[in-house]
């Protein structure tokens, strides 16, 4: 894959354009995933506010008593969107199921080890952790390509 | 290797086929009043039953417990009806006296476990591999970001 960065001070805002002979190739998916994801925002409350958040800055989505709630570094955000429809939404981004109550952000992965019950514990940037369920291990390593 | 899954199961199912097979096996040669009646079926009723209690975990699995002893003790139960109940009553491995079927469900536990195990060495292997790529991207963007830098 060749990449090329070209600088146009005319340019009023950073544009992207990827170049591919086969629409369906997974790096390109992938890559579109993470444009997608650098180029997504979302609203998020806090506090009775309304937050302007980066999807990238977003370490983990939780549901807790049907209400769903993005965890950033500064804080905790709440958000209208049900788990599901991030699920949809979030699909070929490095976001991905890992519970019935939480979707991750691989990329703010650490590390991730086993537990003896099957499931794998995922270390976070920010040093927290979260269990990935034996019935998402196979969509977990899917991003990982393995 | 996910146990939840097809996948996890067949290969579940060839592991604990195997070590069944190879644990009955030595005991047919060690002991001499073996328990289980050898028939020439044996091995094909074996894995029946073994197929049978890695799909009855498979369908278990997916009951919302997040609870490992409690996990592991569907498991047993899964095992103990695979047993009994194919081995036992069908196939009429062993005689309905305590002794042969404590030591029927003592060996299918073995077997259980020494499986459990290599599942767990597999999901140690995958949790290398994915740090490994962890570290690969980490290391990739380091670089890149160091790279627009200069």
């Amino acid at each position: 894959m060749k990449i090329k960065v070209e600088y146009d001070k005319q340019l009023s805002e950073t544009e992207v354009v990827l170049r591919c002979n086969n629409m369906k190739d997974p790096e390109v998916n992938a890559l579109l995933g993470y444009l997608q994801l650098y180029d997504g925002t979302v609203i998020g409350y806090k506090d009775g506010e309304a937050h302007k958040l980066f999807l990238y800055e977003v370490f983990y989505i939780d549901s807790v008593d049907e209400k769903t709630f993005l965890y950033l570094d500064n804080g905790v955000y709440e958000t209208s969107k049900k788990l599901y429809e991030w699920e949809s939404e979030l699909i070929d981004t490095p976001f991905v199921r890992i519970s019935k109550s939480t979707i991750l952000n691989t990329d703010k992965l650490q590390s991730v080890r086993p537990t003896f019950s099957g499931k794998l514990e995922a270390v976070l940037e920010n040093g927290e952790k979260q269990i990935v369920n034996r019935h998402y291990v196979a969509g977990f390593r899917q991003k990982f390509g393995i | 290797m996910k146990r939840g899954s097809l996948k996890g199961c067949l290969l579940a199912d060839c592991v604990s086929f195997t070590v069944a097979a190879l644990i009955s096996s030595i005991l047919v040669v060690v002991t001499p009043d073996r328990m289980f009646h050898m028939t020439p079926n044996y091995y094909l009723e074996l894995f029946v039953v073994t197929t049978f209690v890695n799909v009855l975990m498979l369908l278990t699995m997916r009951l919302p417990i997040d609870c490992m002893p409690v996990n592991m003790l569907i498991d047993l139960l899964d095992v103990a009806v695979g047993v009994l109940g194919l081995g036992g009553g069908i196939f009429h491995w062993f005689g309905w006296r305590l002794g042969y079927v404590v030591e029927a469900v003592t060996l299918l536990t073995v077997v259980y476990f020494v499986t459990y195990g290599l599942m767990i060495w597999q999901n140690r292997e995958l949790a290398r591999q994915i740090n490994r790529h962890i570290l690969q991207c980490k290391c990739g963007k380091k670089h890149a970001a160091e790279k627009q830098q200069q």
